[in-house]
């Protein structure tokens, strides 16, 4: 889920960009820090939106840095277990399929795959039931429920299930839509 | 309900930056309105809020316990000792076998791994981070095989340098072939080209000929890997030469990260029953557990690097701007011998199960009608310390199909020797029995025919001077930082004992001769006999493989 | 004061302005109810699992600070993102590429938001927000089932199970709320 928050950051700033362009030194460091880094508490920092409140600036004895303390407000992107999504699918193999939802990875295991859907080898690997009128393969979107969730230093990945009522293929690249 | 008069936004309303925040402002603010989540509650005593709360919960354990019996259902068959007895209803007892994880993550029930119990294998080339138990691996084989026979397939684990490719870091390229502009073809843009330049890695590639159909043929045949000793980044490189559109190798390239035993290749890495799995390496030491699904190809050695590092002192096929020949080639041999191993495993005449055959023996079977037939007597092939069952010629020429013999009879039909004028040499040729050289036997191997005996012959003896090269070809082979190939020059040179020492601790023994000859890199000067027939060997084993290269080839050029 | 920022402040260190207390600590009990930790192997299991089981989205259970924080729909981000990235490339137009400027986080999310919006129009996107806050929805399930777009009360339910909770959606006539709630996101998606 897509969350709209507000962070703090204290930023660093060499007193040599102090000047009327202050904020905007700070605003564009600010973005470059932090956008795209993930944490295990807020997901990832997709976008800064904006700027709330920069504080008094502290300085750094012995550097002359100054610490500005930054409230800022971003979109962040944080799956959570339970949680239902639609992601697109990036590999179709005989463990079961990948999928992503943004930058978040998720991995649907033959297991979490309703057992009616048979793995189908060839030129576009594929899960298709035995009627074939169902079929997942690359590029196919699925609406999927998340029911592990692990954060590394740059990713999060994720353990999805389509095995229940409402989930699966709600669209699949091969079919006119 | 005055929550939903709050705007929401609206693109149209903004342009600088903090406008765009003051926009989003409004919808924080929202938030902040609707604090405890539930709007409606707001006022209410907690008690009705925790009412409401067991009555949800109540509805959710239902749902929670019938896919909690599915589990268990799929426990029994996978592991029955794990199911936990005298859990009631109420008791949620996750039973899950873990069968793999992907970055950390159950991929059956989602709870992290325990960090103490890090066991099965990791299928890194499929998806990073993915981690396959042995059961579950033993499950997806035994789904993989109906499958793969359903579709008339086997498995087919290709490796890359000397069987498909030959690569040249650009700094070994010799002056020869710099003239002769190598890297200018590299570079040439040609569709029909087979040599390529891989810049980010400061090589050049050449294609092997008749890798291309090969590949389109074989995979009709057999679902394909590729398995290099090479690191990942060379491997997906490669791939990406010989499977441009990634139809025959999605998922399937496995390199030396893969691996898991230092300097081994294993089948245990693919989802692929052993018992369909051919494979197709030019190196026989890697594959210690599975050579009976190994097929050993001739090394292609094009560029001259290659040559020096494998020891062969003569132009390479760069330098005299030669190749093997596209229609009889060692691919397209070898893709002749691919075909019959399916032909014959899917026979439809067998009564047997296709899943409970196996095309071990079906290789086996065909590598026994090459030289079927044949009787073999060998005259001073071997030193007179060993004994001749051990020695890897004679190994050969019984995989072969022929059989071998130190003793002459009638019924005796080739003598190999290097030899003319060895006594047995001369009961041949007064009893005009064939008289053949120990190549012909290597060329049979590699060719999977019998080799006419003629182009094979014996010479008078000559000078020692050969001896002096295969030294030399020895120091660079062991002072080389490839153990691979370490390896596979000295199982060519010498017999078993002595790559083994050579290998091992490079200790003199004093079984052999030759071997001796390896281990202190110097010319001995022993002229007995037996000695003599094994310096002779080494003379005409001095490039086997550019010689059935070139003369192959040569039409070619 | 000042020793606080020179022991902590640094590239690395940053404070929340939302504090949280420890993850939904009040759903706690109820739960525990429901799994008496009778065996060993399951006490085992759920004491060292604890943590991560709380967390389950499908009971609302995101933790106080994301319960309170205000969710953003797919066609919400996608207005969002896609605003900023203009504002990029009105920028950065003279001297570089703008998709060089921006994270793969950012361009993978709103590669992902603009596939997945059942909303294009920021009018409609604005009334489904304003649709769903009429039906006392907290700030995640409205917008999962703003994303999602359920067909039936029955889907809508087996997707966002919390529906059933706190007394919103009882019994029939709750399911023909939720149905005449799912009517009123269809008549947006018409006329858009």
């Amino acid at each position: 889920m897509f969350f709209h928050i507000v962070l703090e950051r204290n930023m660093q700033l060499h007193p040599r960009h102090f000047g009327p362009h202050l904020r905007d030194k700070l605003v564009s460091k600010l973005i470059k820090d932090v956008e795209g880094t993930c944490s295990g508490r807020h997901g990832f920092v997709v976008a800064i939106t904006g700027v709330e409140d920069v504080g008094k600036g502290l300085i750094r004895e012995g550097t002359g840095f100054v610490t500005f303390p930054v409230k800022y407000q971003c979109v962040v992107f944080r799956p959570f277990k339970g949680e239902i999504l639609e992601a697109v699918v990036t590999m179709v193999n005989k463990m079961g399929f990948f999928a992503e939802a943004g930058p978040v990875q998720i991995f649907v295991s033959n297991h979490l795959i309703p057992d009616d859907m048979e793995f189908q080898s060839g030129d576009v690997p594929n899960y298709t039931t035995s009627d074939g009128s169902v079929k997942i393969q690359k590029e196919s979107e699925v609406r999927l429920k998340i029911i592990g969730t692990r954060v590394d230093a740059t990713e999060i990945f994720c353990i999805g299930t389509i095995k229940d009522d409402f989930l699966g293929v709600i669209s699949d690249p091969g079919a006119a839509v | 309900m005055s929550l939903a008069e709050v705007p929401s936004p609206s693109p149209s309303s903004s342009s600088g930056s903090d406008d765009f925040a003051a926009l989003l402002d409004s919808e924080l603010e929202l938030a902040s309105g609707a604090d405890s989540g539930f709007p409606d509650d707001e006022g209410e005593d907690d008690g009705s809020e925790e009412e409401v709360e067991v009555e949800a919960l109540e509805q959710n354990s239902t749902k929670r316990r019938r896919v909690e019996e599915q589990h268990q259902d799929q426990g029994i068959s996978v592991r029955p000792g794990k199911i936990v007895t005298g859990s009631s209803k109420n008791v949620q007892v996750e039973v899950c076998p873990h069968p793999g994880y992907f970055n950390g993550l159950c991929f059956r029930c989602g709870k992290p791994q325990d960090e103490e119990d890090v066991s099965g294998v990791a299928f890194g080339y499929i998806h990073k981070g993915l981690r396959l138990g042995t059961t579950e691996i033993d499950r997806l084989r035994t789904a993989d095989l109906k499958n793969l026979l359903h579709e008339r397939k086997l498995v087919l684990i290709l490796d890359l340098d000397h069987t498909l490719i030959n690569s040249t870091r650009l700094q070994d390229i010799s002056p020869a072939e710099h003239d002769l502009g190598i890297q200018t073809a590299a570079t040439k843009d040609d569709q029909n080209r087979s040599i390529f330049a891989l810049d980010s890695m400061h090589m050049l590639t050449k294609l092997r000929p008749f890798v291309r159909e090969f590949l389109k043929e074989a995979s009709n045949m057999f679902e394909m890997y590729i398995y290099t000793m090479g690191d990942k980044a060379y491997a997906i490189e490669i791939a990406k030469l010989l499977d441009p559109s990634n139809v025959y190798f999605p998922s399937k390239v496995i390199s030396n990260s893969d691996c898991t035993q230092r300097h081994q290749k294993g089948l245990d890495v693919i989802l692929g029953a052993e018992s369909v799995a051919v494979i197709l390496d030019d190196t026989e030491y890697v594959w210690q557990k599975h050579k009976e699904n190994l097929i050993l190809m001739e090394r292609y050695h094009y560029f001259a690097s290659s040559c020096r590092q494998f020891g062969f002192g003569v132009r390479s096929l760069s330098e005299s701007m030669q190749d093997e020949r596209e229609g009889d080639g060692a691919l397209a041999t070898v893709l002749d011998v691919l075909r019959r191993i399916h032909a014959i495993f899917f026979d439809t005449a067998v009564e047997t199960d296709l899943s409970s055959r196996d095309v071990r023996p079906v290789i086996k079977m065909i590598r026994k009608e090459v030289l079927q037939g044949c009787k073999l007597v060998f005259s001073r092939v071997f030193p007179n310390t060993t004994r001749p069952q051990e020695q890897m010629m004679w190994k050969m020429a019984e995989h072969l199909g022929a059989v071998c013999s130190t003793e002459l009879a009638s019924t005796v039909t080739h003598v190999v020797a290097v030899d003319l004028g060895t006594e047995k040499a001369r009961w041949a040729i007064d009893n005009k029995k064939f008289l053949v050289h120990p190549r012909w036997i290597e060329a049979a191997n590699y060719r999977w025919q019998r080799q006419p005996e003629e182009e094979f012959p014996v010479s008078p003896p000559k000078e020692k001077i050969i001896r002096k090269e295969n030294a030399v070809a020895a120091q660079k082979g062991t002072t080389s930082k490839d153990k691979e190939n370490v390896v596979a020059v000295v199982q060519k040179e010498t017999s078993k004992d002595s790559e083994e020492n050579a290998v091992a601790d490079q200790k003199e023994t004093s079984e052999d001769k030759e071997e001796n000859t390896l281990a202190d890199q110097k010319e001995t000067s022993n002229d007995e006999d037996g000695d003599d027939a094994a310096g002779q060997e080494d003379k005409a084993k001095e490039n086997p493989v550019v010689a059935v290269a070139t003369s192959t080839g040569s039409a070619d050029s | 004061m000042e020793e606080f920022f020179w022991v902590r402040a640094g590239p690395v260190a940053h404070r929340l302005v939302l504090t949280s207390v420890s993850s939904s600590l009040s759903h706690a009990s109820p739960n525990r109810l429901r799994r008496p930790p009778r065996f060993g192997v399951a006490r085992e299991q759920s004491s060292r699992m604890s943590g991560e089981e709380e967390e389950n989205a499908a009971e609302l259970k995101i933790g106080e600070e994301f319960l309170k924080a205000k969710c953003l729909m797919n066609c919400e981000v996608a207005i969002i993102l896609e605003h900023k990235y203009e504002q990029i490339q009105q920028h950065a137009s003279s001297d570089s590429d703008p998709s060089s400027q921006v994270s793969q986080v950012f361009e993978k999310s709103l590669q992902y938001v603009k596939r997945f919006s059942r909303y294009k129009n920021p009018d409609a996107v604005r009334q489904v927000r304003e649709t769903l806050s009429r039906y006392g929805l907290a700030e995640f399930e409205l917008c999962t089932l703003g994303n999602l777009c359920p067909d039936t009360s029955g889907e809508a339910t087996a997707l966002v199970p919390s529906l059933k909770s706190a007394g919103r959606f009882v019994g029939d006539a709750g399911n023909d709320k939720i149905d005449k709630m799912l009517n009123d996101l269809s008549l947006i998606k018409k006329f858009e």
